[in-house]
């Protein structure tokens, strides 16, 4: 199992009646990286975890979580992953003690073991205090925070995270990236979806982009930036006016490359001089110089897409 | 076969009800005392008083076997639909669960056990009431007790089966349409040699018939034709019904 990667997909297709999920997807997750799934809604991110988490059967392909076979192994599997599910399903009838001892127990936990891990994680994340408190009383925060604990109580080598900060505020946001870096840091594979694309270059080593149930586009988000982007990109919002015309003659020539999205038009080079020396022309635009970011590769690969689709 | 392949793990998902249900007891058994008790004096003294006796026995000790297996039937009905609905639908309890070591076939078989202990709950109280008021006087009328177990899996499987095709709350309606008037038709507070020889034979074909038919053999101490097959049937399909509700389950919960 040590030399084997966490996660191994091989041409995995899962179609529900008669839409196509997942229509062949290849990806190999090695030991202890941190690997974000990003794509529109729809695009199939949560239906991979699903499969992953052998909560889901593929319709074709093959899959390898910790060298196991989910069709067989189920069992053997989910011990040794955590899942920090997208919306709550935290015990709200427990307390926030309770549901930790519950979940220790799902995993045949012994009692002490459960209370000495219950105390650790629920320090790990920062709401040791609210230990006592029923989750209704807990903040969104809170409980989302909870819900890593929980999913750790077992010490998995795999954690999956649902879109693990979806609707927190910047500070929680912050504290759940800091706590995840650190379990990698302990050698826990990460897994995770996200549409938050400041969470994928932070926390994310390697990322795949997904759009219609396939991957799009795959590697280090710093190295998807300089390949499809460049280094630097001038924003200039356009307003509906007839600008675009004048951006693209004023950058003829130059090493960049010109694309509009809605009202704004980008601009994107490898060298900021390559930006600055066209800046004047537009001035009047009041663009904005900016390093790029995963975003703009994001937009630029799913971007049309989603205008078509929505 | 699902059944086969259960083990140990269903007790997680019994005990995680458990836990919630010590937290209210004192909610969750009074209303199960006072409702079988008024139904026993009101058909028992009230109806019985104009009724007086049927096949041989006073109707109190004839309905007395009708309210138990109702009420034994209604508690894992309730218990299996609405209440494991809303764990599975609202509080993502199953999913909850699943997401551990525990397969949906151990959550289904929980849940249905736990259902099932719901209603012994409530018709151990009644029993301990009925020997109290001495409509039973007799040790046999104890050997009714297991049957009234098993009456009470059969029941809450069937019921999570509902539950795990259910998309909304208001589909139980449809399955409580045919549960009540079953309920009284089913050799419950009546025998069933009244109704047509056609419906006789389809009530029998209704689990419910065979539990209530033994269960009041016992506790009257009169006993009955084809005892033992009776007892069988219920038997049998306690487990083809576990096997159905674990499958359906797992349907539902795996996509």
């Amino acid at each position: 199992m040590g030399s084997e990667s966490a996660v191994e997909a091989v041409d995995l297709v899962k179609h529900f009646g008669p839409i196509k999920a997942v229509d062949g997807i290849s990806c190999e997750v090695p030991h202890g990286v941190s690997f974000g799934f990003l794509g529109p809604n729809g695009a199939g991110k949560t239906t991979v975890m699903r499969l992953i988490c052998c909560l889901s059967v593929p319709t074709r392909g093959s899959l390898r979580v910790l060298g196991m076979d989910p069709g067989k192994d189920a069992r053997k599997i989910k011990q040794n992953i955590g899942i920090v599910p997208q919306h709550s399903s935290l015990d709200e009838d427990l307390t926030v003690q309770e549901n930790l001892m519950l979940f220790a127990r799902y995993h045949s936990i012994p009692k002490a073991e459960a209370k000495r891990r219950a105390a650790e994680f629920l320090d790990f994340v920062k709401i040791a205090d609210r230990r006592n408190a029923r989750v209704p009383e807990l903040s969104g925060g809170m409980q989302r925070r909870l819900l890593i604990a929980r999913a750790l109580i077992n010490r998995p080598r795999i954690l999956v995270l649902d879109e693990p900060t979806t609707g927190l505020d910047p500070q929680v946001r912050h504290l759940i990236w800091r706590r995840l870096r650190a379990l990698k840091r302990q050698g826990i594979t990460l897994l995770m979806t996200t549409h938050d694309m400041d969470e994928a270059e932070s926390i994310c080593d390697e990322i795949v982009i997904m759009n219609t149930g396939k991957v799009i586009e795959r590697g280090a988000p710093q190295d998807l930036v300089r390949r499809h982007i460049g280094r630097f990109t001038l924003e200039v919002p356009v307003n509906g006016g007839d600008a675009e015309g004048t951006i693209r003659a004023s950058f003829e020539g130059s090493a960049c490359r010109v694309e509009r999205f809605g009202d704004r038009v980008y601009v994107y080079a490898d060298r900021s001089e390559t930006l600055t020396g066209g800046m004047e022309a537009v001035a009047a635009y009041d663009p904005i110089l900016r390093p790029s970011t995963l975003e703009d590769v994001f937009l630029k690969l799913t971007g049309r897409e989603l205008s078509q689709g929505a | 076969m699902h059944i086969a392949k259960l083990n140990r793990f269903w007790i997680y998902v019994w005990l995680r009800n458990f836990t919630v249900y010590r937290r209210s007891w004192k909610t969750n058994v009074l209303p199960p005392f006072v409702q079988p008790v008024s139904l026993l004096l009101i058909m028992g003294l009230g109806v019985g008083h104009y009724v007086g006796e049927i096949d041989g026995m006073p109707y109190l000790v004839f309905v007395t076997a009708g309210i138990l297996v109702t009420e034994s039937m209604l508690r894992a009905a309730f218990e299996c639909t609405y209440s494991s609905f809303y764990r599975m639908k609202y509080q993502n309890t199953f999913d909850a669960i699943i997401s551990t070591p525990v397969t949906p076939d151990e959550v289904a078989f929980g849940e249905v056990m736990w259902g099932a202990t719901k209603s012994l709950i409530s018709s151990a109280v009644l029993f301990v009431v009925m020997f109290v008021i001495g409509v039973f006087d007799h040790p046999l009328a104890l050997a009714a007790f297991p049957v009234i177990v098993v009456g009470g899996v059969n029941f809450a499987a069937i019921s999570l089966i509902v539950c795990s095709r259910a998309k909304e709350f208001e589909h139980f309606q449809f399955f409580f349409a045919v549960l009540f008037p079953l309920i009284f038709l089913c050799g419950t507070y009546f025998p069933l040699d009244r109704l047509p020889f056609g419906m006789q034979c389809f009530l029998w074909l209704i689990p419910l018939t065979s539990v209530v038919d033994v269960i009041r053999a016992l506790v009257s101490g009169t006993g009955t034709e084809w005892f033992a097959w009776k007892l069988l049937y219920v038997f049998a399909t306690t487990i083809a019904l576990l096997e159905i509700a674990m499958r359906s389950l797992a349907n539902r919960l795996i996509d």
